[in-house]
């Protein structure tokens, strides 16, 4: 029942957003089993400047776009996934937390690339639909709509038209 | 005989007992972890020595009363990554991990063998606050741990790590040590709790709302590190453990780096741009510079137009602190000031060396910061740079203007080492603002105003606002090639590893506050 | 002949042109600018000119005074546009005749009534190309559009009178929608062309994208090099281009041809061009634009023709006539292009930006692969989002498709989000590979719009555990030894 009785087998889950979660268990540093699939892993850093994972001597480039604290951002072949490492513990409360905060969640609207505000189509409090336009960014001489993944209520605009943000400076929150 | 260790061997079994599946389980369903599970995660395996594990809680004739052992906290020392350390850990599971003598007791008497054995102290945090049912006995046990939190300041590391509620007075310990943790979603920290808020205010506020994890991360400052779970939280922590010596007089930990001290790298001289004005992220030249990226960020959400964080170069442990051009273009304003002021007397008190990494435009103008008291408060960093006898280097990458210039560690404000990229400008003022002054009548007469000021900044800048000034005066000590920047920094932390100052004797400084 | 080029352009493009020049014997300058002083396009050139440091706000490639005033401080016989930027700029032909610096385009005239879609509009009526119906010229208020888009009934499309690329360009499905559409479309006119004005035309619901090739010499000479399918599109901008196109029986093909000719006979057109035109459900064929430059797509044009179009450029502009006549173009095969922008798919094709860590692309008889980067290359947001094109040729439609997609699984790009795994996804597609696909690909047929190779995601996954179990390892540290100096030193100061 508690965390250490199972630690012998040293269990860790990967959740995938929007995929699914695949749990190992660790042997050693290097070594993973999948759904009874021995995993042997290397990281190789190539000389001509490629990441290389090694898996059961199969040789795939990837890269590790960002890391945040258990929080990965993985690409292999171009494809973006975006992997929280878990324990079996945090994998339980992520869970239960999930649960609790789809009643109250909010959505926050960051910059998709560095660019600068044009216009703010919406302010503080104001009701949004999906779909509504929140402002103008303009990046790589292309003006683009930002606009509502969801409908809520604006909680917050940290932008004015003539802002310059960096890629993901958060712009708009809604609640 | 026989008898003697029945009893032993029965207290053992009661105390087992209590760490059953029900205990484990009400705790894991508030998605937490027990005081037990956190020891163990923090400790290496086997190594963690619990004392006073039996003391059971007063005895109170009012309220209802418990014969947990223990009194809701587990204290005791162990070795974190080989390394001795002394720790208690609240526990919410025995009445809400509330704060009796029996319970205060156990935490002075392990916060004085920290302090005897000059040794780092970590507090797991979970606790509804002082014990009502036992009344001032239970103040006067916080009293005894803050005056303790006080002695030890400086003397020893002192860490604590919020994992559940600290409310009220309980909250000044933590206030009073080294580091902050937080644990997001399930903490939060505040002297009067919403009950509190609403009756006197009239106020509807969540606790995550009024001292949440993000609240204090972002807005107060008072959290150094929020981290997502128990579990990474603990790793959090000793994360920061290896950075840290174990008291004032050893140095901090090193370690074998295989990230080579010769490292060039001719990015550094792409990442400031060429516009003085367009914003970058100093952490990426934090992160190319130090030992294989590494980089430990504290309270990277407030305060952000200043970044502070340890890292190593070429293994020695550096307390960095840089200007964040991305944020208020770097600008020093009142909580940036008192963020880094902080920190460096953290690291002044505990051998860490600073380098500082400068792109500042000046501090921040406007009635807001004028009349907080930016006087004040920007005093404090000033002071903390000037006070600190640590190895000091400072790497001015690009602005460096005025009163900033002067309290980002100067030359003569006591630097041990300063250098410039070519890129710095190094000034009483930007441009613009100097041929406001120098040329106000000439602009005024002009015809293109506007060509001239451009015209005049152009000549300001090759002329005046650049390194080499400052370099021929002895301002500064070397413009260095940015792609040698992690060669110099270890060569000069070489250099200033043997590095004594002796400060006049005195009971104390007065430090502004 | 042209003795010497000035290449007026960067990127893939900038080296596609030296590469030809170079070939020819010609001389080549390129121009080096401050956002990008190490591009990778800097060392195809014999030549590398600064820009000249200058206050203007104009971007570089858009400066025609000091374009113009670069070739002739150097000498430069020619200035080779490229495409974008300058490319369709008739004040920029206009310049070069003035100072006697040959062009490598059309006449300024031509350019210019192509360039404004109004009257290239009125021309091809009067050449008798089908045309879809609209405001008649521009309109200057959203009053005005309101009134021509209720005419012609809704949906309609707002362009910008001087566009191309996508830029100023809006879809309007409903009438309340018109107002902010049509001041977006204006103002990014505006920025982009320097022109705000714009047009209402009828928008047809997912047509296929169909653009001839032609190419006329100053001595009469009109041939045309068949036809480029561009109907793999996201908001205008092509991603995907093959030639032949799977949609046209050679009956149609001749009648798509024909009236690309007769279009190029009307203007007098000189040099290479192409006529875009719309082809709906009926196989009904409409005239879009013309274009007056090089596209980007021209290369599946020369794999399966075998002629070299910057050469037929070159030759043209240096007044020599065709080398070839109509019956030598013979199509043979098929090609596909791919074009790897930086963009990030997965967030509805985002700019992205960042440093090329690495690049490994596929080799072979059968591929080309013009780039633009190279490993240690920044992309920044100054530039346009693509980095190189991927082209594949084969026998077949089928083999071209599936030796793309072997190619595209070849190529890695490390340090900026592709649109390497879209272009997988197309080959993957049914609709696709049946060539009955339309604009309305990407937007409506397509379910994911990244392809994912077998395994990716454990693998993905892997990565972030072995990393992260690594990354918490047991750490060792030790204490550090103190220097008695110091230590002595410490004590006496407590």
């Amino acid at each position: 029942m508690n965390i250490f009785s199972k630690n012998k087998d040293k269990k860790l889950i990967a959740r995938v957003k929007s995929g699914k979660d695949l749990a190992f268990s660790v042997q050693n540093k290097q070594e993973f089993v999948h759904k009874r699939k021995t995993y042997n892993t290397l990281l190789i850093e190539e000389l001509d400047g490629m990441t290389t994972l090694m898996v059961n001597n199969e040789r795939i480039p990837v890269e590790i776009v960002s890391i945040k604290q258990n929080e990965y951002e993985i690409m292999v072949n171009g494809v973006s996934y975006f992997i929280s490492v878990e324990t079996p513990f945090s994998y339980e409360r992520k869970k239960m937390l999930e649960k609790q905060q789809q009643k109250s969640g909010k959505e926050v609207i960051k910059a998709p690339i560095p660019g600068k505000v044009l216009e703010v189509m919406v302010q503080k409090d104001q009701a949004v639909n999906a779909g509504d336009a929140l402002l103008v960014l303009e990046a790589m001489k292309m003006q683009n709509t930002i606009c509502a993944s969801r409908a809520g209520i604006v909680k917050n605009v940290t932008v004015t038209a003539g802002s310059v943000v960096s890629k993901d400076d958060v712009m708009v929150e809604i609640g | 005989m026989q008898n003697a260790y029945a009893k032993f061997a029965e207290r053992r079994q009661k105390l087992e007992e209590q760490y059953n599946d029900e205990y484990f389980l009400k705790q894991h369903k508030r998605g937490k972890l027990t005081a037990l599970e956190r020891i163990h995660l923090l400790f290496d395996e086997d190594s963690f020595e619990e004392m006073d594990a039996f003391s059971p809680p007063a005895n109170v004739s009012f309220g209802k009363s418990t014969k947990a052992m223990g009194d809701g906290v587990i204290a005791g020392y162990g070795t974190v990554n080989g390394r001795q350390v002394f720790a208690f850990a609240q526990d919410f599971n025995v009445l809400g991990g509330s704060l009796g003598t029996a319970h205060a007791n156990k935490i002075i008497k392990i916060q004085d063998m920290a302090l005897k054995t000059g040794s780092p102290i970590v507090g797991l945090i979970d606790s509804g606050g002082a014990r009502i049912q036992e009344g001032v006995s239970s103040l006067a046990g916080y009293a005894g741990i803050f005056r303790r939190n006080v002695l030890a300041s400086g003397v020893i590391p002192q860490i604590s790590v919020i994992m559940g509620p600290a409310a009220g007075g309980a909250v000044y310990s933590p206030a009073l040590t080294d580091f902050i943790f937080m644990t997001a979603d399930t903490s939060y920290m505040f002297v009067t709790g919403p009950d509190v808020v609403k009756q006197v205010l009239n106020q509807e506020v969540t606790p995550e709302e009024l001292g949440g994890a993000s609240v204090h991360a972002f807005k107060s400052g008072v959290a150094d590190f929020v981290f997502n779970d128990d579990e990474h939280t603990i790793l959090g922590v000793k994360a920061l453990l290896s950075f840290l010596p174990d008291n004032h007089i050893e140095n901090p930990p090193t370690m074998v780096s295989d990230d080579p001290v010769d490292r060039i790298d001719e990015q550094l001289r792409k990442m400031v741009p060429d516009d003085p004005n367009q914003p970058y992220d100093v952490r990426d030249i934090i992160k190319t510079v130090v030992d294989k990226n590494r980089f430990l960020e504290i309270a990277e959400n407030h305060a952000a137009n200043i970044i502070t964080g340890f890292a190593r170069i070429g293994g020695y442990v550096t307390g960095i602190i840089a200007n964040q051009p991305k944020v208020l273009a770097g600008a020093l304003d009142i909580d940036s000031s008192v963020k880094a002021a902080r920190f460096i007397n953290f690291c002044d008190s505990f051998n860490i060396p600073i380098v500082t990494f400068e792109d500042v435009p000046g501090f921040l103008p406007g009635t807001d910061q004028e009349h907080s008291g930016i006087i004040r408060h920007g005093a404090k960093l000033l002071y903390a740079y000037a006070r600190a006898t640590v190895p000091k280097i400072t790497v001015v990458l690009r602005k460096s203007y005025g009163g900033a210039y002067i309290v980002m560690n100067s030359k003569n404000l006591g630097g041990d080492f300063n250098f410039a990229w070519p890129t710095a400008e190094i000034a009483v003022m930007g441009p613009e603002g100097a041929i406001a002054i120098l040329y106000r009548k000439e602009l005024e007469a002009a015809e293109d105003p506007e060509a001239l000021k451009k015209e005049l900044a152009a000549k300001y800048r090759d002329e005046i606002a650049n390194p080499y000034i400052s370099d021929e005066k002895g301002f500064i000590d070397e413009v260095i090639d940015p792609a040698y920047t992690r060669l110099k920094l270890y060569r000069a932390l070489k250099v200033l590893e043997k590095k004594t100052v002796t400060l006049p004797g005195r009971k104390h400084g007065n430090t502004p506050l | 002949m042209i003795q010497s080029i000035l290449i007026a352009n960067r990127g893939e493009i900038a080296i596609r042109i030296a590469q030809t020049a170079k070939r020819m014997g010609i001389t080549t300058y390129a121009i080096r600018t401050a956002k990008e002083p190490e591009a990778l396009y800097l060392s195809a050139a014999d030549h590398v000119i600064n820009f000249p440091n200058t206050d203007s706000t104009i971007p570089e490639f858009l400066d025609i005074e000091s374009i113009v005033a670069i070739a002739k401080a150097n000498g430069i016989e020619a200035i080779h546009p490229g495409y974008g930027y300058l490319s369709e700029n008739a004040l920029l032909a206009d310049h070069c005749q003035q100072t006697g610096v040959i062009f490598i385009g059309p006449p300024a005239n031509v350019i210019r009534a192509m360039g404004d879609k109004i009257t290239a509009k009125e021309i091809a009526g009067k050449a008798g190309i089908p045309m879809p119906g609209g405001s008649n010229g521009a309109v200057s208020n959203v009053e005005a559009a309101t009134q021509a888009a209720q005419k012609i009934g809704f949906p309609v499309i707002i362009k910008a009178s001087a566009g191309g690329g996508g830029r100023g360009m809006r879809i309007v499905h409903k009438a309340k929608e018109l107002p902010r559409l049509f001041n977006e479309a204006s103002s990014e006119a505006l920025r982009a062309f320097n022109d705000p004005s714009v047009f209402v035309e009828k928008y047809l619901v997912s047509p296929k994208h169909i653009e001839m090739q032609v190419v006329a010499d100053a001595h009469g000479n009109i041939i045309h090099l068949g036809e480029r399918e561009c109907s793999v599109q996201r908001k205008h901008q092509k991603l995907i281009e093959e030639a032949p196109s799977p949609a046209l029986t050679p009956a149609l093909r001749a009648q798509m041809a024909e009236a690309a000719v007769n279009l190029a006979k009307a203007v007098n057109y000189q040099s290479l061009g192409t006529v875009e035109f719309l082809l709906d459900k009926d196989n009904k064929f409409y005239f879009m634009e013309m274009n007056t430059r090089i596209q980007v797509e021209h290369p599946v044009t020369e794999m399966i023709t075998g002629v070299d179009l910057v050469e037929l450029q070159i030759r043209i502009a240096s007044g020599e006539k065709l080398p070839i006549c109509q019956a030598d173009v013979k199509q043979n095969g098929w090609a596909i292009e791919c074009r790897i922008n930086a963009e990030d798919v997965q967030s509805g094709f985002a700019p992205a930006t960042g440093t090329i860590k690495g690049i490994r692309f596929p080799q072979g008889n059968h591929i080309r692969f013009d780039t633009g980067i190279a490993r240690g290359s920044e992309v920044t947001p100054h530039f346009d989002s693509m980095m190189a094109k991927l082209i594949v040729h084969k026998a077949s439609r089928k083999d071209a498709i599936k030796a793309t997609m072997t190619a595209l699984q070849q190529l890695h790009i490390k340090g900026v989000k592709t649109t390497i795994p879209f272009c997988k996804a197309v080959m993957d597609n049914k609709l696709f590979k049946s060539g009955n696909y339309n604009t309305s690909l990407i937007e409506e047929q397509m379910t994911d719009l990244v392809y994912r190779e077998e395994d990716e995601e454990i693998l993905a996954t892997l990565l972030a555990i072995s990393h992260y179990t690594r990354e918490h390892e047991q750490v060792s540290s030790e204490m550090g030894s103190i220097d008695p100096w110091v230590l002595k030193k410490r004590l006496k100061s407590l």
